[in-house]
Protein backbone atom coordinates (compact mmCIF):
# COMPACT_ATOMS: atom_id res chain seq x y z
CA UNK A 1 0.00 0.00 0.00
CA UNK A 2 1.37 3.44 -0.80
CA UNK A 3 1.04 6.55 1.31
CA UNK A 4 1.36 10.09 0.03
CA UNK A 5 2.92 12.76 2.24
CA UNK A 6 0.93 15.69 3.66
CA UNK A 7 3.20 18.17 1.93
CA UNK A 8 3.48 18.41 -1.82
CA UNK A 9 6.31 16.14 -2.79
CA UNK A 10 7.35 13.71 -5.48
CA UNK A 11 8.33 11.18 -2.82
CA UNK A 12 6.09 8.30 -1.88
CA UNK A 13 6.16 5.79 0.93
CA UNK A 14 5.29 2.22 0.03
CA UNK A 15 4.46 -0.30 2.75
CA UNK A 16 4.91 -3.81 1.39
CA UNK A 17 2.63 -6.73 2.43
CA UNK A 18 5.48 -7.76 4.75
CA UNK A 19 4.94 -4.41 6.54
CA UNK A 20 8.26 -2.97 5.43
CA UNK A 21 8.21 0.70 4.44
CA UNK A 22 10.24 1.99 1.52
CA UNK A 23 10.48 5.63 0.44
CA UNK A 24 10.77 6.25 -3.29
CA UNK A 25 11.01 9.28 -5.49
CA UNK A 26 8.36 9.03 -8.19
CA UNK A 27 9.49 9.59 -11.76
CA UNK A 28 7.21 11.97 -13.60
CA UNK A 29 7.03 12.68 -17.32
CA UNK A 30 10.16 14.84 -17.45
CA UNK A 31 12.26 12.46 -15.37
CA UNK A 32 11.21 9.64 -17.71
CA UNK A 33 11.80 11.59 -20.92
CA UNK A 34 15.60 10.98 -21.20
CA UNK A 35 15.09 7.22 -20.61
CA UNK A 36 12.38 7.19 -23.28
CA UNK A 37 14.71 8.98 -25.70
CA UNK A 38 17.52 6.49 -25.04
CA UNK A 39 15.18 3.54 -25.69
CA UNK A 40 13.89 5.26 -28.79
CA UNK A 41 17.47 5.77 -30.03
CA UNK A 42 18.30 2.08 -29.40
CA UNK A 43 15.26 0.93 -31.37
CA UNK A 44 16.02 3.36 -34.18
CA UNK A 45 19.66 2.18 -34.31
CA UNK A 46 18.63 -1.49 -34.46
CA UNK A 47 16.13 -0.80 -37.24
CA UNK A 48 18.72 1.27 -39.13
CA UNK A 49 21.29 -1.55 -38.97
CA UNK A 50 18.67 -4.04 -40.04
CA UNK A 51 17.68 -1.84 -42.97
CA UNK A 52 21.34 -1.76 -44.01
CA UNK A 53 21.40 -5.57 -43.78
CA UNK A 54 18.29 -5.76 -45.96
CA UNK A 55 19.97 -3.58 -48.56
CA UNK A 56 22.92 -5.98 -48.64
CA UNK A 57 20.54 -8.95 -49.01
CA UNK A 58 18.69 -7.24 -51.83
CA UNK A 59 21.99 -6.97 -53.72
CA UNK A 60 22.30 -10.78 -53.34
CA UNK A 61 18.73 -11.18 -54.74
CA UNK A 62 17.38 -12.09 -51.30
CA UNK A 63 15.31 -8.97 -50.78
CA UNK A 64 12.19 -10.99 -49.86
CA UNK A 65 13.88 -12.63 -46.89
CA UNK A 66 15.44 -9.34 -45.83
CA UNK A 67 12.11 -7.52 -45.93
CA UNK A 68 10.45 -10.33 -43.96
CA UNK A 69 13.08 -10.24 -41.23
CA UNK A 70 12.91 -6.45 -41.11
CA UNK A 71 9.12 -6.47 -40.71
CA UNK A 72 9.21 -9.10 -37.96
CA UNK A 73 11.90 -7.25 -36.02
CA UNK A 74 10.11 -3.94 -36.53
CA UNK A 75 6.88 -5.49 -35.19
CA UNK A 76 8.61 -7.00 -32.14
CA UNK A 77 10.51 -3.82 -31.34
CA UNK A 78 7.45 -1.65 -31.75
CA UNK A 79 5.14 -3.70 -29.55
CA UNK A 80 7.30 -5.76 -27.22
CA UNK A 81 10.63 -3.92 -26.70
CA UNK A 82 9.50 -2.38 -23.41
CA UNK A 83 7.40 -5.36 -22.34
CA UNK A 84 10.18 -7.91 -22.84
CA UNK A 85 12.91 -5.85 -21.21
CA UNK A 86 10.74 -4.92 -18.24
CA UNK A 87 9.76 -8.57 -17.76
CA UNK A 88 13.29 -9.98 -17.85
CA UNK A 89 15.16 -6.98 -16.38
CA UNK A 90 12.87 -6.58 -13.38
CA UNK A 91 11.01 -3.46 -14.47
CA UNK A 92 13.81 -1.82 -16.43
CA UNK A 93 14.61 -1.12 -20.06
CA UNK A 94 18.15 -0.11 -21.11
CA UNK A 95 17.16 3.57 -20.88
CA UNK A 96 15.61 3.13 -17.44
CA UNK A 97 18.61 1.16 -16.21
CA UNK A 98 21.02 3.84 -17.40
CA UNK A 99 19.07 6.54 -15.61
CA UNK A 100 18.21 4.59 -12.46
CA UNK A 101 14.46 4.21 -13.01
CA UNK A 102 12.39 1.11 -12.29
CA UNK A 103 8.76 0.09 -12.80
CA UNK A 104 7.07 -1.32 -9.70
CA UNK A 105 3.57 -2.47 -8.84
CA UNK A 106 1.75 0.12 -6.72
CA UNK A 107 2.20 -2.14 -3.69
CA UNK A 108 5.97 -2.05 -4.15
CA UNK A 109 6.27 -5.57 -5.60
CA UNK A 110 8.21 -6.29 -8.82
CA UNK A 111 6.01 -6.24 -11.90
CA UNK A 112 5.00 -9.42 -13.75
CA UNK A 113 5.00 -10.11 -17.49
CA UNK A 114 1.33 -9.19 -17.94
CA UNK A 115 1.82 -5.80 -16.30
CA UNK A 116 4.98 -5.13 -18.30
CA UNK A 117 3.37 -5.96 -21.63
CA UNK A 118 0.08 -4.20 -20.86
CA UNK A 119 1.69 -0.89 -19.83
CA UNK A 120 3.85 -0.89 -22.95
CA UNK A 121 1.08 -1.87 -25.36
CA UNK A 122 -1.05 0.96 -24.00
CA UNK A 123 1.75 3.43 -24.72
CA UNK A 124 0.15 3.93 -28.13
CA UNK A 125 -2.99 5.23 -26.45
CA UNK A 126 -0.91 7.51 -24.22
CA UNK A 127 0.79 8.86 -27.33
CA UNK A 128 -2.44 10.44 -28.60
CA UNK A 129 -3.17 12.75 -30.28
CA UNK A 130 -1.12 12.27 -33.43
CA UNK A 131 -0.05 15.36 -35.33
CA UNK A 132 -0.26 14.92 -39.11
CA UNK A 133 -1.62 11.43 -38.30
CA UNK A 134 1.86 10.07 -37.48
CA UNK A 135 3.72 12.23 -34.93
CA UNK A 136 2.79 11.26 -31.35
CA UNK A 137 2.25 14.27 -29.08
CA UNK A 138 1.81 12.32 -25.78
CA UNK A 139 -0.62 14.93 -24.49
CA UNK A 140 -3.00 12.27 -23.14
CA UNK A 141 -0.13 10.83 -21.09
CA UNK A 142 0.88 14.28 -19.82
CA UNK A 143 -2.70 15.11 -18.86
CA UNK A 144 -3.18 11.77 -17.07
CA UNK A 145 0.11 12.05 -15.21
CA UNK A 146 -0.75 15.57 -14.09
CA UNK A 147 -4.18 14.48 -12.93
CA UNK A 148 -3.03 11.80 -10.47
CA UNK A 149 -0.67 11.84 -7.51
CA UNK A 150 1.64 9.05 -8.68
CA UNK A 151 2.49 10.33 -12.16
CA UNK A 152 0.78 7.31 -13.72
CA UNK A 153 -0.01 7.39 -17.42
CA UNK A 154 -2.93 5.37 -18.79
CA UNK A 155 -0.72 2.28 -19.24
CA UNK A 156 0.36 2.52 -15.59
CA UNK A 157 -3.20 2.98 -14.36
CA UNK A 158 -4.39 -0.05 -16.34
CA UNK A 159 -1.56 -2.29 -15.15
CA UNK A 160 -1.31 -0.94 -11.59
CA UNK A 161 2.29 0.22 -11.86
CA UNK A 162 4.39 3.24 -10.94
CA UNK A 163 7.83 4.33 -12.09
CA UNK A 164 10.28 5.20 -9.32
CA UNK A 165 13.80 6.53 -9.08
CA UNK A 166 16.06 3.95 -7.55
CA UNK A 167 17.90 5.42 -4.63
CA UNK A 168 21.60 5.13 -5.20
CA UNK A 169 23.10 5.61 -1.79
CA UNK A 170 26.14 7.81 -1.88
CA UNK A 171 28.77 6.33 0.41
CA UNK A 172 30.30 9.39 1.92
CA UNK A 173 33.49 9.08 3.89
CA UNK A 174 33.95 10.68 7.26
CA UNK A 175 34.58 14.38 7.21
CA UNK A 176 38.05 15.23 8.48
CA UNK A 177 37.37 16.89 11.81
CA UNK A 178 40.64 17.13 13.68
CA UNK A 179 40.85 20.83 14.48
CA UNK A 180 42.51 21.10 17.94
CA UNK A 181 39.64 23.14 19.41
CA UNK A 182 37.12 20.54 18.25
CA UNK A 183 39.16 17.66 19.70
CA UNK A 184 39.63 19.56 22.95
CA UNK A 185 35.99 20.53 23.24
CA UNK A 186 34.92 16.94 22.53
CA UNK A 187 36.57 15.93 25.83
CA UNK A 188 34.23 18.22 27.79
CA UNK A 189 31.11 16.43 26.57
CA UNK A 190 29.46 13.89 28.90
CA UNK A 191 31.30 10.58 28.76
CA UNK A 192 28.26 8.30 28.63
CA UNK A 193 26.49 10.15 25.85
CA UNK A 194 25.63 8.04 22.81
CA UNK A 195 23.99 9.81 19.86
CA UNK A 196 20.77 8.25 18.60
CA UNK A 197 20.52 7.18 14.98
CA UNK A 198 18.49 10.26 14.08
CA UNK A 199 20.96 12.56 15.80
CA UNK A 200 23.91 10.85 14.11
CA UNK A 201 22.21 11.43 10.77
CA UNK A 202 21.53 15.08 11.62
CA UNK A 203 25.13 15.59 12.75
CA UNK A 204 26.67 13.95 9.71
CA UNK A 205 24.42 15.96 7.36
CA UNK A 206 25.36 19.18 9.13
CA UNK A 207 29.10 18.54 9.15
CA UNK A 208 29.11 17.39 5.52
CA UNK A 209 27.44 20.63 4.43
CA UNK A 210 28.65 23.23 6.95
CA UNK A 211 31.54 24.42 4.78
CA UNK A 212 29.03 25.56 2.17
CA UNK A 213 27.29 27.99 4.54
CA UNK A 214 28.42 31.42 5.66
CA UNK A 215 29.53 31.73 9.30
CA UNK A 216 26.35 33.54 10.49
CA UNK A 217 24.18 30.99 8.68
CA UNK A 218 26.18 28.13 10.23
CA UNK A 219 25.57 29.66 13.64
CA UNK A 220 21.85 30.05 12.93
CA UNK A 221 21.42 26.45 11.78
CA UNK A 222 23.56 24.83 14.51
CA UNK A 223 21.79 26.76 17.27
CA UNK A 224 18.62 24.67 16.73
CA UNK A 225 20.30 21.61 18.21
CA UNK A 226 23.08 23.23 20.22
CA UNK A 227 20.83 25.26 22.54
CA UNK A 228 18.81 22.29 23.88
CA UNK A 229 22.06 20.33 24.27
CA UNK A 230 23.65 23.16 26.29
CA UNK A 231 20.58 23.21 28.53
CA UNK A 232 20.68 19.46 28.97
CA UNK A 233 24.38 19.26 29.74
CA UNK A 234 24.63 22.51 31.69
CA UNK A 235 27.09 24.07 29.25
CA UNK A 236 27.40 27.88 29.07
CA UNK A 237 24.61 29.29 26.94
CA UNK A 238 27.14 31.27 24.86
CA UNK A 239 28.90 28.09 23.72
CA UNK A 240 29.69 28.26 20.03
CA UNK A 241 26.96 26.07 18.47
CA UNK A 242 29.02 25.17 15.41
CA UNK A 243 31.88 24.04 17.62
CA UNK A 244 29.54 22.02 19.83
CA UNK A 245 28.05 20.13 16.89
CA UNK A 246 31.48 19.60 15.33
CA UNK A 247 32.75 18.21 18.63
CA UNK A 248 29.71 15.97 18.93
CA UNK A 249 30.34 14.72 15.42
CA UNK A 250 33.98 14.04 16.35
CA UNK A 251 32.88 12.12 19.42
CA UNK A 252 30.23 10.12 17.58
CA UNK A 253 32.04 9.23 14.39
CA UNK A 254 35.76 9.51 15.08
CA UNK A 255 36.80 9.41 18.75
CA UNK A 256 34.45 6.65 19.86
CA UNK A 257 35.45 4.32 17.05
CA UNK A 258 37.28 1.21 18.25
CA UNK A 259 41.05 1.54 18.02
CA UNK A 260 41.01 5.31 18.16
CA UNK A 261 42.79 6.93 21.07
CA UNK A 262 42.27 10.68 21.07
CA UNK A 263 44.75 13.01 22.64
CA UNK A 264 43.23 14.36 25.84
CA UNK A 265 43.46 18.03 26.54
CA UNK A 266 42.12 20.29 29.25
CA UNK A 267 38.39 20.93 28.80
CA UNK A 268 37.48 24.37 27.56
CA UNK A 269 34.17 25.92 26.69
CA UNK A 270 34.68 28.19 23.73
CA UNK A 271 32.37 31.20 23.65
CA UNK A 272 30.53 32.31 20.58
CA UNK A 273 32.76 34.08 18.10
CA UNK A 274 30.24 34.70 15.38
CA UNK A 275 27.79 37.56 15.58
CA UNK A 276 24.16 36.58 15.71
CA UNK A 277 22.54 37.13 12.29
CA UNK B 1 10.45 31.17 8.48
CA UNK B 2 8.65 27.98 9.54
CA UNK B 3 10.40 25.50 7.28
CA UNK B 4 8.64 22.52 8.82
CA UNK B 5 5.26 24.06 7.99
CA UNK B 6 6.06 24.52 4.31
CA UNK B 7 3.40 23.31 1.88
CA UNK B 8 6.09 21.84 -0.36
CA UNK B 9 8.46 19.33 1.22
CA UNK B 10 11.92 20.78 1.85
CA UNK B 11 14.53 18.57 0.20
CA UNK B 12 17.07 18.78 -2.59
CA UNK B 13 15.72 17.92 -6.01
CA UNK B 14 17.11 17.73 -9.50
CA UNK B 15 15.93 20.05 -12.27
CA UNK B 16 13.85 17.27 -13.84
CA UNK B 17 12.28 16.43 -10.45
CA UNK B 18 11.30 20.07 -10.10
CA UNK B 19 9.69 20.01 -13.55
CA UNK B 20 7.65 16.99 -12.46
CA UNK B 21 6.72 18.47 -9.11
CA UNK B 22 5.55 21.64 -10.87
CA UNK B 23 2.76 19.54 -12.42
CA UNK B 24 1.63 18.53 -8.92
CA UNK B 25 1.75 22.13 -7.75
CA UNK B 26 -0.25 23.29 -10.79
CA UNK B 27 -2.94 20.74 -10.05
CA UNK B 28 -3.17 21.17 -6.30
CA UNK B 29 -3.13 24.98 -6.44
CA UNK B 30 -5.02 25.33 -9.73
CA UNK B 31 -7.48 28.02 -8.61
CA UNK B 32 -4.93 30.33 -7.01
CA UNK B 33 -2.39 29.88 -9.77
CA UNK B 34 -5.01 30.57 -12.46
CA UNK B 35 -6.29 33.70 -10.72
CA UNK B 36 -2.85 35.18 -10.01
CA UNK B 37 -1.56 34.26 -13.47
CA UNK B 38 -4.57 35.83 -15.18
CA UNK B 39 -4.16 39.02 -13.12
CA UNK B 40 -0.71 39.53 -14.60
CA UNK B 41 -1.22 38.08 -18.04
CA UNK B 42 -4.60 39.42 -19.24
CA UNK B 43 -3.56 43.11 -19.58
CA UNK B 44 -0.39 42.22 -21.48
CA UNK B 45 -2.12 39.59 -23.63
CA UNK B 46 -4.73 42.23 -24.57
CA UNK B 47 -1.92 44.62 -25.50
CA UNK B 48 -0.31 41.92 -27.64
CA UNK B 49 -3.59 41.21 -29.40
CA UNK B 50 -3.99 44.89 -30.15
CA UNK B 51 -0.47 45.16 -31.57
CA UNK B 52 -0.89 42.03 -33.68
CA UNK B 53 -4.29 43.18 -34.96
CA UNK B 54 -2.80 46.49 -36.06
CA UNK B 55 -0.01 44.69 -37.89
CA UNK B 56 -2.45 42.14 -39.32
CA UNK B 57 -4.70 44.79 -40.82
CA UNK B 58 -1.72 45.91 -42.89
CA UNK B 59 0.35 42.83 -43.62
CA UNK B 60 -0.73 39.40 -42.44
CA UNK B 61 -2.94 36.95 -44.28
CA UNK B 62 -5.97 35.20 -42.76
CA UNK B 63 -4.01 32.21 -41.55
CA UNK B 64 -1.52 32.32 -38.64
CA UNK B 65 1.68 33.31 -40.38
CA UNK B 66 5.21 32.69 -39.23
CA UNK B 67 5.49 36.46 -38.72
CA UNK B 68 2.58 36.51 -36.26
CA UNK B 69 3.98 33.46 -34.46
CA UNK B 70 7.43 35.04 -34.14
CA UNK B 71 6.10 38.41 -32.98
CA UNK B 72 3.79 36.73 -30.43
CA UNK B 73 6.63 34.63 -29.06
CA UNK B 74 8.99 37.62 -28.88
CA UNK B 75 6.41 39.75 -27.06
CA UNK B 76 5.54 37.01 -24.58
CA UNK B 77 9.21 36.37 -23.77
CA UNK B 78 9.80 40.06 -23.16
CA UNK B 79 6.71 40.43 -21.01
CA UNK B 80 7.01 37.16 -19.08
CA UNK B 81 8.86 38.53 -15.99
CA UNK B 82 6.33 41.32 -15.52
CA UNK B 83 3.28 39.20 -16.35
CA UNK B 84 4.21 36.40 -13.98
CA UNK B 85 5.06 38.69 -11.04
CA UNK B 86 1.66 38.21 -9.30
CA UNK B 87 1.98 34.44 -9.79
CA UNK B 88 5.46 34.43 -8.24
CA UNK B 89 4.16 36.44 -5.28
CA UNK B 90 1.26 34.01 -4.91
CA UNK B 91 3.61 31.02 -4.95
CA UNK B 92 5.83 32.69 -2.37
CA UNK B 93 2.88 33.04 -0.02
CA UNK B 94 1.37 29.65 -0.87
CA UNK B 95 4.61 28.02 0.19
CA UNK B 96 3.90 28.80 3.84
CA UNK B 97 0.19 29.59 4.22
CA UNK B 98 -2.88 27.74 3.07
CA UNK B 99 -4.81 30.76 1.84
CA UNK B 100 -2.68 33.55 0.42
CA UNK B 101 -4.29 37.01 0.65
CA UNK B 102 -4.92 38.72 -2.71
CA UNK B 103 -4.76 42.19 -1.16
CA UNK B 104 -1.30 41.52 0.25
CA UNK B 105 -0.15 40.15 -3.12
CA UNK B 106 -1.42 43.31 -4.85
CA UNK B 107 0.31 45.52 -2.28
CA UNK B 108 3.61 43.66 -2.64
CA UNK B 109 3.33 43.81 -6.42
CA UNK B 110 3.01 47.61 -6.38
CA UNK B 111 5.93 47.86 -3.96
CA UNK B 112 8.16 45.79 -6.26
CA UNK B 113 6.98 47.35 -9.53
CA UNK B 114 9.71 50.05 -9.71
CA UNK B 115 12.47 47.44 -9.29
CA UNK B 116 10.81 45.14 -11.80
CA UNK B 117 10.63 48.00 -14.24
CA UNK B 118 14.26 49.03 -13.73
CA UNK B 119 15.84 45.57 -13.68
CA UNK B 120 13.56 43.50 -15.89
CA UNK B 121 12.44 46.12 -18.42
CA UNK B 122 15.09 48.87 -18.57
CA UNK B 123 18.13 46.70 -17.90
CA UNK B 124 17.04 44.20 -20.51
CA UNK B 125 16.37 46.94 -23.00
CA UNK B 126 19.93 48.13 -22.45
CA UNK B 127 21.20 44.66 -23.25
CA UNK B 128 19.83 45.35 -26.65
CA UNK B 129 21.40 42.54 -28.63
CA UNK B 130 18.75 39.81 -28.65
CA UNK B 131 21.18 37.04 -27.75
CA UNK B 132 22.37 38.96 -24.69
CA UNK B 133 18.82 39.85 -23.78
CA UNK B 134 17.92 36.18 -23.61
CA UNK B 135 21.09 34.79 -22.08
CA UNK B 136 21.59 37.17 -19.17
CA UNK B 137 18.19 37.10 -17.51
CA UNK B 138 17.16 33.57 -18.42
CA UNK B 139 20.46 31.74 -18.45
CA UNK B 140 22.70 33.37 -15.90
CA UNK B 141 20.21 35.07 -13.58
CA UNK B 142 17.22 32.75 -13.72
CA UNK B 143 15.94 33.79 -10.29
CA UNK B 144 16.13 37.57 -10.63
CA UNK B 145 12.33 37.83 -10.52
CA UNK B 146 12.17 35.75 -7.33
CA UNK B 147 14.91 37.86 -5.71
CA UNK B 148 13.09 41.10 -6.57
CA UNK B 149 9.64 39.89 -5.55
CA UNK B 150 10.22 37.53 -2.64
CA UNK B 151 13.35 38.81 -0.94
CA UNK B 152 12.58 42.51 -1.37
CA UNK B 153 16.01 44.01 -1.02
CA UNK B 154 16.40 47.72 -1.84
CA UNK B 155 17.47 48.77 -5.32
CA UNK B 156 20.60 50.42 -3.87
CA UNK B 157 22.38 49.03 -0.83
CA UNK B 158 21.74 50.79 2.48
CA UNK B 159 23.27 50.26 5.87
CA UNK B 160 22.48 46.70 6.89
CA UNK B 161 20.69 45.84 3.62
CA UNK B 162 22.37 44.58 0.47
CA UNK B 163 21.00 45.67 -2.88
CA UNK B 164 18.89 43.44 -5.10
CA UNK B 165 21.66 43.05 -7.65
CA UNK B 166 24.20 42.14 -4.96
CA UNK B 167 21.84 39.57 -3.46
CA UNK B 168 21.14 38.30 -6.95
CA UNK B 169 24.86 37.90 -7.61
CA UNK B 170 25.34 36.06 -4.30
CA UNK B 171 22.50 33.65 -5.06
CA UNK B 172 23.74 32.86 -8.55
CA UNK B 173 27.44 32.72 -7.71
CA UNK B 174 29.39 29.58 -8.72
CA UNK B 175 26.43 27.93 -10.46
CA UNK B 176 26.44 29.61 -13.84
CA UNK B 177 27.20 26.41 -15.75
CA UNK B 178 24.32 24.60 -14.09
CA UNK B 179 21.93 27.50 -14.74
CA UNK B 180 22.97 27.70 -18.37
CA UNK B 181 22.35 23.96 -18.81
CA UNK B 182 18.90 24.31 -17.25
CA UNK B 183 18.16 27.26 -19.52
CA UNK B 184 19.20 25.21 -22.57
CA UNK B 185 16.99 22.34 -21.34
CA UNK B 186 14.07 24.72 -20.87
CA UNK B 187 14.84 26.22 -24.28
CA UNK B 188 14.42 22.75 -25.82
CA UNK B 189 11.39 21.67 -23.78
CA UNK B 190 9.36 24.86 -24.05
CA UNK B 191 9.08 24.86 -27.87
CA UNK B 192 8.19 21.15 -27.79
CA UNK B 193 5.42 21.83 -25.28
CA UNK B 194 4.16 24.80 -27.27
CA UNK B 195 4.02 22.78 -30.49
CA UNK B 196 2.35 19.83 -28.74
CA UNK B 197 -0.29 21.97 -27.01
CA UNK B 198 -0.95 24.08 -30.11
CA UNK B 199 -1.32 20.99 -32.32
CA UNK B 200 -3.54 19.28 -29.74
CA UNK B 201 -6.02 22.15 -29.56
CA UNK B 202 -6.16 22.34 -33.36
CA UNK B 203 -6.71 18.57 -33.69
CA UNK B 204 -9.41 18.63 -31.03
CA UNK B 205 -11.24 21.57 -32.62
CA UNK B 206 -11.08 20.06 -36.09
CA UNK B 207 -11.97 16.47 -35.23
CA UNK B 208 -14.56 17.08 -32.50
CA UNK B 209 -16.25 20.25 -33.77
CA UNK B 210 -15.05 20.46 -37.37
CA UNK B 211 -14.16 24.06 -36.57
CA UNK B 212 -11.37 26.14 -38.08
CA UNK B 213 -10.97 29.32 -36.01
CA UNK B 214 -10.60 32.66 -37.81
CA UNK B 215 -7.36 34.70 -37.60
CA UNK B 216 -8.31 36.39 -34.34
CA UNK B 217 -9.19 33.07 -32.73
CA UNK B 218 -5.91 31.56 -33.83
CA UNK B 219 -3.94 34.45 -32.36
CA UNK B 220 -5.80 34.15 -29.05
CA UNK B 221 -5.30 30.35 -28.99
CA UNK B 222 -1.59 30.66 -29.77
CA UNK B 223 -1.11 33.31 -27.11
CA UNK B 224 -3.03 31.14 -24.63
CA UNK B 225 -0.69 28.23 -25.35
CA UNK B 226 2.38 30.46 -24.96
CA UNK B 227 1.16 31.85 -21.66
CA UNK B 228 0.25 28.38 -20.40
CA UNK B 229 3.82 27.23 -21.01
CA UNK B 230 5.16 30.43 -19.39
CA UNK B 231 2.99 29.77 -16.30
CA UNK B 232 4.22 26.19 -16.08
CA UNK B 233 7.86 27.24 -16.31
CA UNK B 234 7.26 30.00 -13.75
CA UNK B 235 6.05 27.39 -11.26
CA UNK B 236 8.98 25.11 -12.13
CA UNK B 237 11.42 28.03 -11.79
CA UNK B 238 9.98 28.87 -8.38
CA UNK B 239 10.65 25.29 -7.27
CA UNK B 240 14.18 25.50 -8.67
CA UNK B 241 14.67 28.76 -6.75
CA UNK B 242 13.60 26.99 -3.55
CA UNK B 243 15.99 24.19 -4.39
CA UNK B 244 18.81 26.67 -4.90
CA UNK B 245 18.13 28.20 -1.47
CA UNK B 246 17.89 24.76 0.11
CA UNK B 247 21.35 23.98 -1.25
CA UNK B 248 23.02 27.27 -0.42
CA UNK B 249 21.30 28.00 2.90
CA UNK B 250 20.89 24.49 4.22
CA UNK B 251 17.13 24.50 4.85
CA UNK B 252 17.09 20.71 4.86
CA UNK B 253 19.92 20.55 7.41
CA UNK B 254 18.11 23.10 9.56
CA UNK B 255 15.00 20.89 9.57
CA UNK B 256 16.99 17.84 10.71
CA UNK B 257 18.69 19.77 13.49
CA UNK B 258 15.48 21.46 14.60
CA UNK B 259 13.67 18.12 14.81
CA UNK B 260 16.46 16.72 16.99
CA UNK B 261 16.55 19.88 19.10
CA UNK B 262 12.78 19.68 19.68
CA UNK B 263 13.12 16.05 20.73
CA UNK B 264 15.76 16.93 23.32
CA UNK B 265 13.79 19.96 24.54
CA UNK B 266 10.71 17.78 25.04
CA UNK B 267 12.78 15.30 27.01
CA UNK B 268 14.11 18.08 29.25
CA UNK B 269 10.59 19.42 29.81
Amino acid sequence: MSKLPRQLDSRIEIVTPENIAFAYVLAGPFRRLPAFLIDFAIRAAVLFLLAMGCLVLSVASLSGIGLGVFLVVWFVLSWFYGGLFETFWNGQTPGKRLLGLRVLSIDGQPINALQAVLRNVLRDVDALPLALSVVPLYMLALATMTANNRFQRLGDLASGTIVVVEKRSKLRGLVMMNRPEVVAFAQTLPVGFVASRAMSHALSTYVARRELFSAPRRFEIARNLAEPLCLRWGLPIDTNPDLLLSALYYRTFIADRPGHEPTLRAPVAVPVEVASP
Amino acid sequence: MQLDQAQIAICERSWLDNLDLALHVLRSRAAGITASALAGIVPLAALNYLLLSLAHSRRFSDDMTSGAILVSTFLVMLEAPLATAPLTLYLGQAMFVNKPRPRQIAREFWTCLPQLFVLQVLLRSLLILPIMTWIVPYGIWPYLNEVILLERNPLFSRQGHISTLKRNTNLHRNNNGEFLLSAIGAGCLAPLLIVALWSTQRILLETLFNFQPPWGGQVIAFQAVLWLVVVYFTVARFLCYLDQRIRTEGWEVELYLRAEGDRIARRIA
